[in-house]
């Protein structure tokens, strides 16, 4: 029963042929294929975080963008508005100016003219007064002379009193 | 008593051999079970070395069994 | 062999002559007169199966697997992590070969349930023996699994290392460790043969006793469980062995 015979190399023999055709056929092969599987599944998990990435760096640089252009619009009504109080008082000082000068005008005006009917109410004055003089004289005093004589008289009253 | 029935005497005593290594296989597994009590969580490598010993401790019940059969079918 | 004849052997003599190894027949080569016996004819038998199974199953692989492709992925990275797990540093080198053993042992331990049954007391056809009843089979097994074991350790330890190793971890342990390389594959050998063998007869006597309705339930742990379970002792103990010696 317990015969050594050639058997004993003949499954030698095969066992090692076994081997080296399962390796080929099944553990290499299937090793492989796992191998190539899980390679295979980690770049797509790469390129899906990658693709991600990139989805998120736009949303950034969006939101960034957007932010800014806030920023900017708030900028540009705070301009405006910055540039519209200027102008306004700008515009209100030049207003204010303009009325003054016009003011001031109106008031040398009037004043001249004032100073003006003042001259020539005294001129008048003057000529009634020597008229009046010459009426009560009951002689012409006609004489440019006399005239200037009152004025001056007149004047001298004036700036007497005005003093 | 002749060769033959001697042979069969003798492969009749050489079968005795299963009963060490019954009570082998049983002290080892019990104490497995008791392993596994306490320690649940290392399950696997008690499995491990229950395998292991009852494997050395089933080899003597089967040198018995050879020598038996060697008795036995000569 | 005909009804009438087997009528009239003893139970003792139908077991003698079913677990005998029979030469098929001799190839003249080499001068050599080379016996093929009916277990190296089944041996070669499961190889075809193993390999046209392997081959089939790994023909069309698809990157969505199927259900049997998703069976066949879970066994081949079982028996990688396997190896890995148990011989940490070069496990993966060795899967292919524990799982080929495995892959064969079981095969050959459990083939012998699919005899055909003649049932009602027919002779069947033929009868599937299993072909590790053979202890020049087992032997081939260890012998194979026992040169690995060395050949690893000479490849992974240095030869310097592989003899420092006899005389460790005390010089007195020389014998014993010496004594260890040759225990070893007997034992390894002897398991399998015993075992198998064991329970074959047992079937033998089973149906000799009770050829109706018993064999089938008795068959079930004996041609199922235990040829499963002297694989896996096997195979498991080959990888310690072999982890022992590389570690």
């Amino acid at each position: 029963m317990l015969r050594f015979t050639v058997t004993f190399f003949i499954t030698i023999a095969n066992l090692f042929v076994l081997y080296w055709i399962l390796r080929k056929v099944l553990w290499d092969r299937v090793a492989s294929f796992l191998d190539e599987r899980s390679r295979k599944v980690r770049g797509e998990l790469e390129d899906a975080a990658s693709a991600k990435a990139r989805a998120d760096e736009l949303k950034d640089r969006y939101e960034a963008l957007l932010a800014n252009a806030e920023n900017e619009a708030e900028w540009v009504v705070k301009d405006a508005e910055d540039r519209g109080r200027a102008e306004y008082r700008r515009i209100v000082a030049e207003a204010e100016a303009q009325a003054d000068g016009i003011r001031r005008r109106a008031e040398e005006r009037a004043s001249f003219e004032l100073r003006r009917a003042r001259e020539e109410l005294a001129g008048e004055v003057a000529r009634l007064a020597v008229a009046a003089a010459a009426r009560i004289a009951g002689r012409s005093l006609g004489g440019a002379d006399d005239a200037a004589e009152a004025e001056a008289f007149i004047r001298a009253a004036e700036s007497g009193r005005g003093r | 008593m002749d060769v033959s029935s001697a042979a069969l005497l003798g492969a009749g005593i050489a079968v005795l051999s299963g009963i060490g290594a019954g009570v082998g296989i049983g002290i080892v597994s019990g104490k497995t079970v008791e392993a596994i009590a306490r320690q649940p969580e290392a399950q696997g490598k008690f499995t491990g070395i229950f395998i292991i010993g009852a494997a050395l401790a089933e080899s003597t019940a089967i040198y018995g069994l050879v020598v038996s059969l060697l008795l036995l079918f000569r | 062999m005909s009804e009438a004849v087997r009528e009239t052997m003893t139970v003792s003599e139908r077991i003698t002559e079913s677990i005998a190894v029979k030469t098929v027949f001799t190839i003249h080569a080499f001068g050599l007169e080379i016996a093929i016996s009916d277990t190296v004819v089944m041996t070669w038998i499961v190889m075809a199966i193993l390999i046209a199974l392997s081959a089939a199953a790994t023909r069309r692989m698809k990157m969505v697997p199927g259900r049997g492709q998703a069976a066949l992925e879970a066994f081949v990275t079982f028996v990688y992590d396997f190896a890995e797990e148990n011989i940490h540093h070069h496990g993966r080198k060795y899967a292919a070969f524990l799982g080929t053993v495995f892959l064969f042992l079981v095969t050959a331990n459990v083939i012998p349930a699919f005899t055909p049954d003649g049932g009602f007391g027919f002779e069947p056809h033929f009868t599937i023996k299993p072909l590790t009843r053979d202890i020049n089979v087992t032997a081939a097994f260890a012998a194979v699994t026992i040169v690995t074991v060395l050949v690893s350790k000479i490849r992974y330890k240095g030869v310097g290392g592989f003899f420092r190793s006899f005389v460790q971890p005390m010089p007195f342990m020389l014998p014993f460790n010496i004594m260890e390389y040759a225990i070893r594959p007997t034992s390894l050998a002897l398991r399998l043969f015993g075992n198998m063998l064991g329970g074959y007869i047992i079937m033998l006597l089973v149906e000799a006793v009770m050829p109706l309705v018993l064999p089938p339930v008795v068959g079930l742990y004996f041609d199922f469980f235990d040829g499963l379970l002297q694989a896996v002792v096997f195979t498991y103990l080959s990888t310690v062995f072999i982890a022992e010696a590389i570690e």
